[in-house]
């Protein structure tokens, strides 16, 4: 369980994020949306101690994080960002096989470790690649080697930033559906920030509304209607559900005469 | 503020100009060696200007004006002393040399390759000076030194200039020369003057002597601790065997007595 | 995975090469292969001994300094820290310490971690790629300026000087050269040990910290180690560059980037390179003597350029 306390961060000059006050559960994905700049990332970056705190407190499971070195909350939290550009041609099975660095410190890796990679990798479909450069792969393949890496991390709460920005429909549809078994079958805390609506309202649990730092709602999926999206956005978008369940997110394009 | 610099220098610009030249020969010397000629041949009183390096005779640093280091001398310093004449070495100044002529001052270079070009160079001081009868004087007088140092037969020298890099005086140097006088064969035989060179190719060259000239000897064995076929000598005062001046014949005699002096040691 | 297996068989590997390189500068001379005599040996294994400390030293540097930065361009030359390690050095002897035991590489390796403190300060917090060495050629540009104003005023060591910062394996005092390996090799322990931080490290700030890696913490570690390797190097042989920036590139065409097995690699052809320039930098023009940092400059700066059009 996580739980903000008046939680500020940000760097000095300004507070990017605000008096946050929240509580997430385990077993649930959060959808935390907003406009651009609303403070997301940084929310984000904050679990795994990479913004300056300026105020307030997240715990873990009671335990203030502030106290946590970086190798124990590393133990906890998992963290991917939007997009990665290795700078060396590290392998896909070496770049996974690195989660296991908060797990086991020593030089050489244990079976354990090499077991749990190994099962990462297929369970991503990144086995046939396993040799290849991460560097060479396509954005897909790559968002799939860093929740690869996690996986073999094996943390209880994930976070994921923006991870299917770069996708088609396709690898988009691949990708949430592993992450839905992967809340299913291990009990996870998965945290995601989405540029797209549509995927938000058909992945997620619950929604965290970020606007200019500040959460102005954390709600059930049920609770959010498409007046609350608009008031977030500033544009005017309608929720829309299908007969099988899925739901649609649409903002306006043309003037609408006829409604005023 | 800008308006006054500007007047000033309208004020004081043509007073500058205006100053008279001065009468008669106003020389510098940017070669320690000149120095030493012009001392020697009595024609002191027409030198203005000299380098930090002209150390001898000793009155010379003290009576005279510097213009600065060797190669980089002071372009204002030298305008100061308004000189009608300017001797310099060549050596290690093309720069300067160039910059002094391309400004309108008349330089003669004094770059003597073996000891009779010496002489030729006294000589041409000399009677630039005004001093021709002190200046054959002087060169006679040298001769006559040298003729009276005894040569050593058939042997081999390795001249160090710089110990670490090693780098070496060829053949084409005066430092050359004067060994040649004496009976030491250089054996770095190169194209330009100081050349860095390989410690290995000095091992096998296995050469009679080796001249240090930039470091001491102590120095060179802590450096060079496999060149061991070579006896070292080290004369008492680099500047006498270095300067192609009226010193040269004590360094020339002294190399000989060094030298001779190790060979009966072995 | 691989694993301690291909450790040793890539350590096996390398020690073959460099052994090879290693006697091959031995009886190499100008004249082809031959048995050269006793004193010509000695000098010749002296000159091999600085070559393929300074080589492997400048090239465990490398590694450090490319990984910890996550920058492929990254070199203790380019960054400044050999520059730095040279102005320490050019001021001691300034100020007349004489050149023994442990005092010059130590004060070599202090002025190297300072330097590239205040390269890694200008550039900024992002660490990006061309501000790095951006700041780094700029450091670099002064730091040399100050060596030679030292230089002008005491007029008598300028050869020495301009060798030494052109880069000089002709040093044969025993007691210099075992300090500074020593050191250099205490150093890439240190960083051979730390492998996969380093790894972690090569991801970037965010991503080293979910892996459970103290990011400020262990770069800083490893960029001090970097940095005290390469004022060793630098108190023996004066600023060679380049091989810092080559060795870590050509090792990871072999091995791929994992530092555990880079690392040694990466030393290895450090070791050889340096070797095979040395040699060049004494036979082109036999029996004169070419500054060896001439010649990996000549090799490096189209390298540098490839790596930075890639």
């Amino acid at each position: 369980m996580i739980e903000f306390k008046n939680f500020s961060a940000g760097y000095t000059d300004h507070f990017v994020i605000q008096n946050i006050n929240c509580r997430l559960v385990s077993g649930k994905i959060y959808a935390l949306i907003g406009p651009n700049a609303a403070g997301k990332t940084t929310l984000l970056r904050s679990l795994i101690g990479d913004i300056p705190r300026s105020g307030g407190e997240i715990t873990i499971d009671g335990q203030n994080i502030k106290l946590f070195s970086a190798r124990d909350l590393a133990k906890k939290v998992s963290y991917a960002p939007p997009e990665i550009n290795p700078a060396f041609n590290y392998s896909v099975s070496e770049f996974v096989t690195m989660g296991r660095f908060a797990v086991n410190r020593a030089f050489w890796e244990t079976d354990e470790d090499i077991e749990e990679a190994a099962n990462a990798l297929i369970t991503m479909d990144l086995a046939d690649v396993a040799d290849k450069a991460v560097a060479e792969l396509s954005s897909g393949q790559k968002q799939s080697c860093l929740l690869a890496q996690i996986i073999a991390k094996n943390t209880d709460i994930i976070l994921l930033d923006e991870p299917a920005a770069h996708l088609d429909i396709k690898h988009r549809a691949d990708f949430f559906r592993k992450i839905l078994s992967l809340k299913k079958n291990a009990d996870k805390s998965i945290i995601i920030t989405f540029h797209d609506l549509n995927d938000a309202i058909n992945a997620a649990d619950s929604f965290m509304l970020l606007k200019e730092g500040r959460l102005t709602a954390c709600k059930e999926k049920d609770g959010i209607t498409g007046g609350m999206l608009s008031e977030l956005y500033g544009t005017e978008v309608l929720i829309s559900e299908f007969p099988d369940g899925r739901k649609a997110v649409l903002p306006r394009f043309a003037r609408a005469e006829n409604t005023i | 503020m800008l308006i006054l610099i500007f007047l000033s220098a309208l004020i004081i610009a043509p007073g500058c100009s205006s100053r008279k030249a001065p009468e008669g020969l106003r020389v510098v010397s940017l070669s320690p060696a000149i120095t030493e000629i012009i001392y020697a041949i009595g024609a002191e009183n027409a030198l203005y200007g000299i380098t930090n390096h002209c150390n001898w005779p000793p009155k010379a640093s003290r009576e005279k004006e510097s213009v600065g280091d060797f190669s980089f001398p002071s372009m204002e310093k030298i305008a100061l002393i308004q000189p009608s004449l300017i001797l310099a070495a060549g050596d290690g100044q093309g720069k300067a040399i160039s910059h002094l002529i391309n400004a309108g001052y008349d330089v003669r270079v004094f770059h003597p390759a073996d000891i009779a070009e010496l002489f030729a160079h006294i000589m041409e001081i000399g009677r630039i000076l005004g001093k021709t009868n002190n200046a054959s004087e002087l060169v006679k007088n040298m001769k006559k030194e040298i003729s009276s140092i005894p040569k050593l037969k058939n042997k081999s020298v390795f001249i160090e200039v710089c110990p670490k890099p090693l780098i070496a005086a060829s053949d084409k140097t005066f430092l050359s020369a004067i060994c040649e006088r004496i009976g030491l064969r250089n054996i770095a035989v190169f194209q330009n003057s100081y050349p860095g060179v390989n410690a290995e190719w000095l091992i096998r060259k296995k050469p009679d002597y080796i001249l240090l000239t930039g470091c001491s000897e102590e120095e060179f064995r802590a450096l060079h601790p496999y060149i061991k076929n070579s006896k070292i000598i080290r004369p008492s005062d680099i500047d006498m065997i270095v300067r192609p001046g009226p010193r040269i014949t004590r360094g020339m005699r002294e190399i000989y007595y060094l030298a001779e002096d190790a060979e009966k040691k072995q | 995975m691989r694993g301690r297996k291909d450790l040793l068989l890539i350590l096996t590997g390398a020690a073959i090469a460099g052994a090879a390189v290693f006697c091959l500068s031995l009886y190499l001379g100008p004249e082809g292969l031959s048995m050269p005599g006793d004193e010509i040996l000695r000098l010749r294994i002296m000159r091999a001994l600085c070559g393929a400390g300074t080589g492997a030293a400048l090239a465990a540097a490398g590694v450090a300094y490319q990984t910890v930065l996550a920058n492929p361009l990254a070199d203790p030359y380019l960054l400044g820290s050999s520059s730095g390690a040279a102005a320490g050095i050019a001021a001691l002897s300034f100020f007349g310490v004489s050149r023994a035991g442990l005092i010059f590489p130590l004060t070599a390796g202090l002025c190297s971690c300072l330097t590239v403190a205040a390269v890694l300060k200008i550039a900024g917090r992002s660490f990006s790629k061309k501000n790095i060495i951006l700041s780094g050629v700029a450091v670099n540009l002064f730091l040399s300026a100050a060596v030679i104003f030292m230089v002008s005023i005491r007029k008598k060591e300028f050869f020495s000087v301009m060798y030494f910062m052109m880069g000089d394996l002709g040093e044969t005092r025993l007691s210099l050269i075992a300090a500074a390996l020593m050191i250099a090799a205490a150093g890439s322990l240190f960083l051979f040990a730390k492998s996969r931080f380093l790894n972690a490290l090569a991801a970037g700030k965010t991503l080293s910290r979910q892996l459970g890696c103290d990011w400020k913490k262990e770069s800083l570690a490893a960029l001090a180690a970097a940095s005290v390797i390469t004022g060793a190097a630098v108190s023996i042989s004066g600023t060679i560059g380049f091989i810092g920036l080559m060795a870590p590139h050509i090792a990871r065409k072999f091995v791929g980037s994992d530092v555990r097995f880079l690392m040694p690699a990466a030393a290895v052809s450090g070791a050889a390179l340096l070797m095979i320039s040395d040699f060049a930098a004494k036979n082109i023009l036999f029996p004169q003597e070419i500054p060896v940092g001439v010649i990996t400059s000549m090799l490096g700066a189209p390298f540098f350029l490839w790596i930075y059009k890639k």
